[in-house]
């Protein structure tokens, strides 16, 4: 089976005036299509660097980036665009919903320019939040901020769900409920998904472990039998 | 501030510089608009008084109603705060130029007072100078060096005013008494002031001064429109006038006595000249006597003159005739002596043709002589012929006779026999009628016996009767029986003789042809012998002539030749003689000559003598008349002297009725609020003053909230850095100087630039404005505005620093952790149009997130609104004032005044002038109609309120429609004039108070006045007018008004116009032609320096629009950034974040702009009624194009402020979604 997502060699440098900051310094692994991934590394390791240009948020300044068979790395700004309005999921530590917006319209928000969407409704019962769909962010809690914020992922019917940080700013127990919906949802649905995260004990529950350290990969582990995050302390 | 502070404040500038500089630009033009728009008011007031005060303008002046003396100069000079005293003469005159008359207000010149500002030439040096009104110079062309000829008013003499009549521009000026162009009424000519010039003192000729001039030190620093000088003058007032009483005392008192004197001197001249008069009359009558005695002795020896001279004429006429006499003989003898000579030249020619023609007749008469011969022989041949021929002739003749005689014979033989034969025919004929009348008897008989016989037969008759009447009758058969034999017999005896006869005739007739023929042949023998016995004769009668006339001409050449010869001698003869007679002829001619030189001397001499008598006679006839005029002289002589004394007596009696009737003058102590350009530019001052109160401080106002909303964004934004200081344990205090500093030196520089060039700036541009009205002021002072400016800094500062400080300590209420703690995001709330599901459905998502959105931040909703429609109104206003100015122009010449052309008839044109005028108007083909109207200034006054207005009273009130259209402004509702109102102007209206139905007084003058009702109030915008109709003019004046001005439609090429204004300057009764086109042409030009003001107003409102507007959309992105980032991550487009943003945006200006237009339009109508000076109403209404450009500029900014934004958007960075909120 190829590998779904691919970088080859990818490199990120930031110039600042003179000094010239190497955040990403030729990384290369690959994902499965269905695998949960988890990228793991300390601060400042290139973590954010991987997923913003894996997010097409950012471009690479060398390297390729393989996604269902595309060089993202080839792409312009528009095309870009295009990728992040279709392919991509995206779940922020902060959530980054609307504050103007209820939950629903928050999710129709990011439908609205995409075209193979699923149901908003239907999304966000399925994270759990049907009752609370006509609230706005702020008189929701945190959990129920970033379910809000995965539906608004899914209802795209992304190629692609990333996530970054999705629990750091959630309790213990909130947090773990995410991840839970998330390991969901790649089990049930199918969808890859890639956890950014600082956190190595929740590596098990991943079928994939790709630990980050001064911009380069330095370990992948594909675990036979991830565990389910019930079963995982911290 | 700690090091690490000033670093980090610095650093923030440096980052934000942005905001910092929109900070300092907007504090900039608040306090340039602010500062600069409010100091107008000053510096126009600090203008007029710099150039009054430059000028040593009077401060009180001093009117007396006789006059002042040096004497009320000393006692001026020595009341306390008075520091100069002036007299002063002044004298409205009329000048004449090529196409006018205008009146001039001649002034002295003031020692060291009111000086006039010099802009060409100098002051006047030398006795004849003037110094002239720049007004000259720029509306009338007059030069330096040129003339102006004065002409008092009727019933003034300009020698007890003034010494010269004449004076020569030495210069130009203005004179602080007039700040505009008007010059102010006057009682003469055509009712107002053209211009004013100015005279030394020493050249008027009055005794006493019209005004006394006085300044006050006291008064000099002061501003003269502050209060303060007011009070002081007020006190200076009360002082002069204490001692007017006094005065006027001293004046009467002189007056009294001076003119007592004077009629007294008056009567001793009264008496004087009587005597003397008498005296000179008598004089004068001696002299012309004794000249009547000189004439008459004159004529005398005149007349024997003329009696010597027909006598020398008389001889010189018969010298003349007889020498007359004598050439007609000489010529005579002269033309007789000229034909002989003729004669003999022509005898002599005659000569030699006759012996020409003997010589040839000669020859002619030889060859005669030949040809004579041989017609002789020829004749004699044919007359032997002859003679044979008539024998031969005769013999046939004697034949012809012998055969007509047996013819004659035969025929008398069948004469006979033919008598005979008839005779027998008649027998026979005789004969038978017998037998037929027999045989008709015998019928009868027949016819009767067988009827007797038939009768016998029955019985009847016998038969004896019978039978003899039968033998009878058978008797009687028989007898004719044998006549009827006899007679056969007798006819054919008859034919046979007939037979016979007819043979005979046949016979005859043709030996009688053979005859005739053989008569024809002799006739034309003999015929032809007679013809040869003519022609036999005729040649020889010709024979015989030829012979004679032969002999005859042998004759003639003989006597032909004796002839000749004796001419030939007698001519000879006949020269001689002419010759002689020749010379004699001479010596007569020589002697005639002679005489006729004598007799032309003698003519000269004569004409000589006739004309010495007639000299004489001229001057005997002038000497005549020169005493006829003596006479008449002497006649008027003692008719004026009889007038003058009378009119002296009258005069003397009015002096002293006068004298008696001498009121005690009185003493009008004025300030400078009489001079009325002076209080003009005060109000106009004032007005500014009014703008500068309302339009700045919306401006600043605006500006303002926006330094204030930026200033507390920026702490706001800054919360978790002043967490971090406050917990790293900076002070407060310490804290909040970073942005207090920030506010502080952007608000100040802003300010500090704001201030100095808004404080220039503005007033500059609204005095150059305004100099086009008050065009005689030559100062204009803009100096730096500390009050406003610092006013305005002021608050400009402090709103920015305090919104800065308010902030700050806001902020450092809390604590520092809840301080690094981000805010809690401020609540999505449903909008009260969610509550409406049936309009809330029908909006897409988009429009749903966008008014949220709007509701959800208020603040800046309101901001934006507020900051967009203040602007929109501030080019409301700009733009409507532009109108409401341009319309002033526009709507008075199109709406009201329907008129192309205006005449100004002269008020001395006589009937025929004015006929002449008439048609002129008439034929032009480029006057449609016309009408004569009445236009006069007069005073309007109400309620103790006065304004100088024009009464217009039209000719005819039919046309007065098509000239003049009077209606409401508004209902556009026309009215009609009343005979019993008065229809006035608006502004009037608005001035004075006055409504329909209202009573006011129409004042000529301060004694003539008269009360009129207001019919109605009509459109109008350049100056008052109050408009009567003929008859109640006629009602209140009690006369008919004097048409002054004819008003004329023309067609509308300007080209047109002009032809026909040529032809009516033509005309005498015209004293000027106005063209509208041309007034509203240099109108428009006058106006549109106006627009300065505008485009100002326009300029500040857009940049305001600008700043305002670009500030806002950089507080919303900056708020929202990420939101805005987490959108681009959700893959919206470019354009679909700005659009997200942009929507908000398109909603809030179209609010704000509709905001602004009705702020615009009340603003604009406050701003258009405080602005407004008395004269001019400016137009109420602004055009759709105006709200139309307000919009459009405020949407070209709107646009140029969302385009610059669109950059921004695009460079926000998706990493902002990742960061947490701050």
């Amino acid at each position: 089976m190829s590998a779904y997502v691919e970088l080859k060699n990818v490199k990120k440098i930031y110039k600042m005036g003179e000094l010239l900051i190497e955040a990403a310094a030729g990384i290369d692994f690959s994902i499965n299509k269905g695998e949960f991934a988890v990228i793991v590394g300390p601060s400042g390791a290139g973590k954010t660097t991987v997923l913003n240009i894996l997010g097409g948020m950012d471009k690479a300044t060398s390297g390729q980036v393989w996604v269902d068979g595309e060089n993202v790395a080839d792409f312009n700004n528009r095309q870009l665009t295009k990728f992040r309005r279709d392919d991509i999921g995206f779940v922020f530590q902060f959530y980054n919903l609307v504050q103007n917006l209820t939950a629903l319209e928050n999710v129709e928000l990011a439908i609205q320019i995409c075209k193979d969407h699923l149901n908003a409704e239907e999304v966000l019962k399925g994270v759990g939040l049907d009752e609370r769909k006509d609230n706005f962010p702020a008189q929701l809690s945190g959990g129920e901020q970033q379910r809000v914020s995965i539906a608004r992922a899914l209802a795209k019917n992304p190629k692609l769900l990333l996530c970054d940080e999705p629990t750091g700013a959630l309790d213990y127990q909130t947090g773990k409920a995410i991840l839970k919906l998330l390991q969901d949802t790649c089990r049930e649905k199918g969808m890859t998904v890639i956890v950014i995260t600082h956190n190595l004990a929740i590596a098990p529950m991943a079928d994939r472990v790709i630990e980050i350290k001064n911009g380069r990969v330095s370990r992948i582990r594909e675990n036979e039998n991830p565990v389910s995050i019930d079963s995982i302390e911290w | 501030m700690k090091k690490a502070q000033v670093k980090d404040f610095l650093r923030e500038i440096k980052k934000s510089l942005n905001r910092y500089l929109s900070i300092f630009f907007i504090s900039a033009l608040g306090v340039a608009f602010f500062a600069g728009v409010r100091s107008t008011e000053p510096d126009m007031r600090l203008t007029v008084d710099t150039y009054l005060d430059d000028a040593h303008f009077m401060d009180v002046r001093v009117i007396s109603t006789l006059g002042l003396t040096d004497e009320d100069i000393k006692a001026l000079n020595d009341i306390e705060g008075v520091s100069g005293v002036q007299g002063a003469y002044e004298k409205d005159l009329i000048t004449e130029t090529q196409d006018e008359q205008m009146v001039i207000h001649v002034m002295s010149i003031a020692d060291g007072m009111n000086e006039a500002y010099i802009i060409e030439g100098r002051l006047p040096q030398n006795a004849g100078e003037c110094l002239a009104d720049a007004a000259l110079r720029n509306i009338y062309g007059f030069k330096t060096g040129d003339a102006l000829t004065f002409k008092a008013a009727d019933g003034d003499k300009l020698s007890d005013i003034l010494s010269n009549d004449t004076y020569t521009i030495t210069g130009f000026a203005m004179s602080p008494f007039y700040l505009t162009f008007q010059r102010g009424s006057t009682t003469i000519g055509n009712g107002s002031v053209s211009a004013f010039v100015m005279l030394d003192s020493s050249e008027f000729t009055q005794d006493y001064y019209n005004q006394i001039y006085i300044t006050s030190d006291d008064l000099k620093e002061l501003n003269c429109y502050s209060d303060e000088y007011e009070d002081i003058e007020e006190k200076i007032k009360d002082r002069i006038d204490e001692i007017s009483s006094e005065r006027c005392q001293a004046r009467f008192d002189y007056f009294y006595n001076d003119a007592k004197d004077t009629l007294l001197d008056g009567e001793n001249e009264y008496e004087k000249a009587s005597k003397e008069a008498d005296e000179k009359l008598l004089e004068a009558a001696n002299e012309i006597e004794s000249a009547d005695a000189e004439i008459a002795d004159g004529y005398d020896k005149l007349e024997d003159g003329r009696k010597e001279l027909a006598d020398k004429e008389e001889e010189l006429k018969s010298g003349e005739n007889e020498l007359s006499d004598a050439k007609n003989m000489l010529a005579g003898k002269e033309s007789e002596l000229v034909s002989n000579e003729q004669r003999l030249s022509a005898a002599g020619k005659e000569l030699e043709a006759s012996y020409e023609k003997l010589t040839s007749g000669q020859k002619e008469y030889d060859a005669g002589v030949k040809a004579f011969e041989a017609a002789k022989a020829e004749y004699e041949s044919g007359e032997a012929e002859y003679n044979v021929n008539s024998e031969a002739l005769k013999t046939a003749k004697a034949e012809l006779d012998a055969g007509l005689a047996v013819i004659n014979a035969n025929s008398e033989t069948l004469k006979t026999a033919k008598a005979e034969l008839d005779a027998g025919l008649n027998t026979i004929n005789e004969k038978s009628r017998e037998l037929n009348a027999a045989k008709r008897t015998l019928d009868v008989s027949a016819a009767m016996l067988e009827a007797g016989w038939r009768l016998y037969n029955i019985g009847l008759g016998s038969y004896e009767w019978l039978s003899q009447a039968q033998a009878e009758y058978d008797a009687g058969l028989k007898q004719y029986e044998d006549g009827a034999a006899a007679l056969e017999e007798a006819r054919a005896k008859y034919d046979e003789g007939l037979k016979q006869y007819e043979a005979g005739a046949a016979a005859l007739e043709e030996a009688k042809a053979e005859y005739d023929e053989g008569l024809k042949q002799y006739e034309n023998g003999a015929a032809a012998l007679d013809e040869a016995e003519g022609r036999l004769d005729e040649a020889k009668k010709q024979i015989d002539e030829n012979e004679a006339l032969l002999k005859a001409s042998e004759n003639e050449l003989i006597s032909g030749w004796q002839q000749y010869y004796a001419a030939r001698s007698e001519l000879e003869g006949a020269d001689g003689v002419l010759k002689d007679a020749r010379a004699e002829l001479d010596n007569a001619a020589k002697q005639i000559s002679g005489g006729e030189k004598e007799l032309a001397d003698g003519k000269v001499q004569l004409e000589d003598a006739r004309q010495q008598i007639a000299d004489g006679e001229k001057e005997l006839k002038s000497g005549e008349a020169e005493l006829e005029n003596a006479r008449a002289e002497y006649e008027k002589g003692v008719n004026d002297a009889k007038k003058e004394l009378k009119s002296a007596r009258q005069e003397l009696d009015e002096g002293w009725q006068e004298l008696n009737k001498l009121e005690m003058p009185k003493w009008y102590i004025l300030d400078r609020n009489t001079v009325q350009t002076y209080v003009e530019y005060g109000t106009d001052a004032e007005r500014m003053g009014a703008i500068g109160r309302v339009f700045p401080v919306i401006f600043f106002l605006v500006a303002a909230l926006v330094c204030l909303t930026t200033m507390t964004r920026m702490v706001e934004d800054e919360r978790i850095q002043i967490g971090t200081y406050k917990a790293l344990g900076y002070s407060t205090l310490a804290v909040s100087l970073k942005y207090i500093f920030y506010a502080l030196s952007a608000s100040v520089g802003g300010s500090i630039l704001g201030a100095l060039a808004g404080g220039r700036l503005f007033p500059n541009a609204i005095m150059r404005a305004y100099a086009m009205l008050y065009n005689n002021n030559p100062y204009m002072c803009t100096p730096l505005n500390l009050k406003y400016s610092v006013m305005a800094a002021v608050a400009a500062v402090f709103c920015t620093t305090a919104a800065a400080v308010a902030a700050c300590y806001r902020a450092l209420g809390s604590q520092a952790a809840q301080l690094m703690r981000p805010t809690a995001p401020k609540q999505g709330k449903k909008i009260l149009l969610e509550r409406i599901p049936f309009v809330w459905k029908r909006f897409n998502f988009s429009q749903k997130s966008t008014l949220r959105n709007l509701f959800r931040y208020k603040k800046r909703l309101f901001m934006t609104i507020f900051g967009i429609g203040a602007c929109t109104a501030l080019l409301v206003v700009g733009f409507g004032l532009r109108d409401a100015i341009s319309a002033i122009v526009g709507n008075q010449f199109e709406r009201v005044w329907l008129y192309e052309g205006t005449v100004t008839i002269d008020a001395k044109a006589n009937e025929g002038e004015l006929d002449k005028l008439d048609l002129v108007v008439s034929e032009s083909p480029y006057i449609e109609n016309s009408m004569r109207a009445y236009v006069n200034e007069m005073e309007a006054e109400y309620n103790n309120a006065v304004k100088s207005i024009y009464l217009f009273v039209p000719e005819s009130m039919e046309r007065f429609e098509d000239f003049v259209s009077l209606h409401d402004r508004i209902s556009k509702e026309g009215y009609v004039l009343g005979d019993n109102e008065v229809i006035i102007s608006e502004k009037l209206s608005k001035l004075l108070g006055l409504s329909a139905g209202d009573v006011f007084r129409l004042k000529e003058s301060d004694t003539s006045y008269y009360d009129v009702k207001v019919g109605a109030v009509a459109e109008s915008y350049v100056y008052h007018y109050v408009y009567m109709s003929p008859s109640l003019y006629e009602n209140v004046f009690g006369e008919k008004p004097e048409y002054g001005q004819m008003l004329l439609n023309m067609t509308p090429d300007n080209e047109e116009q002009r032809l026909a204004a040529e032809k009516l300057l033509e005309c005498k009764a015209v004293t000027s032609v106005g063209i509208v086109a041309d007034t509203l042409n240099t109108m428009n030009k006058m106006m549109s320096s106006l627009d300065a003001v505008v485009w100002v107003l326009i300029i500040s409102a857009g940049l305001l629009a600008f700043v305002v507007l670009y500030n806002l959309n950089n507080i919303n992105i900056t708020e929202r950034i990420r939101e805005l980032a987490t959108i681009k991550v959700l893959g919206f487009y470019d354009h679909e974040v700005a659009g997200y943003v942009y929507r908000e945006n398109v909603f809030l200006t179209l609010i704000g702009i509709a905001a602004g237009l009705i702020m615009g339009k009340y603003l604009q109508a406050f701003v258009v009624q405080t602005a407004e000076i008395d004269i001019i109403m400016f137009g109420r209404d602004i055009s759709a194009a105006s709200y139309a450009l307000s919009i459009l500029v405020t949407i070209v900014f709107a646009v140029i402020v969302n385009a610059v934004m669109y950059f921004r958007l695009k460079k926000i960075d998706m990493i902002e979604s990742l960061k947490s909120v701050e």
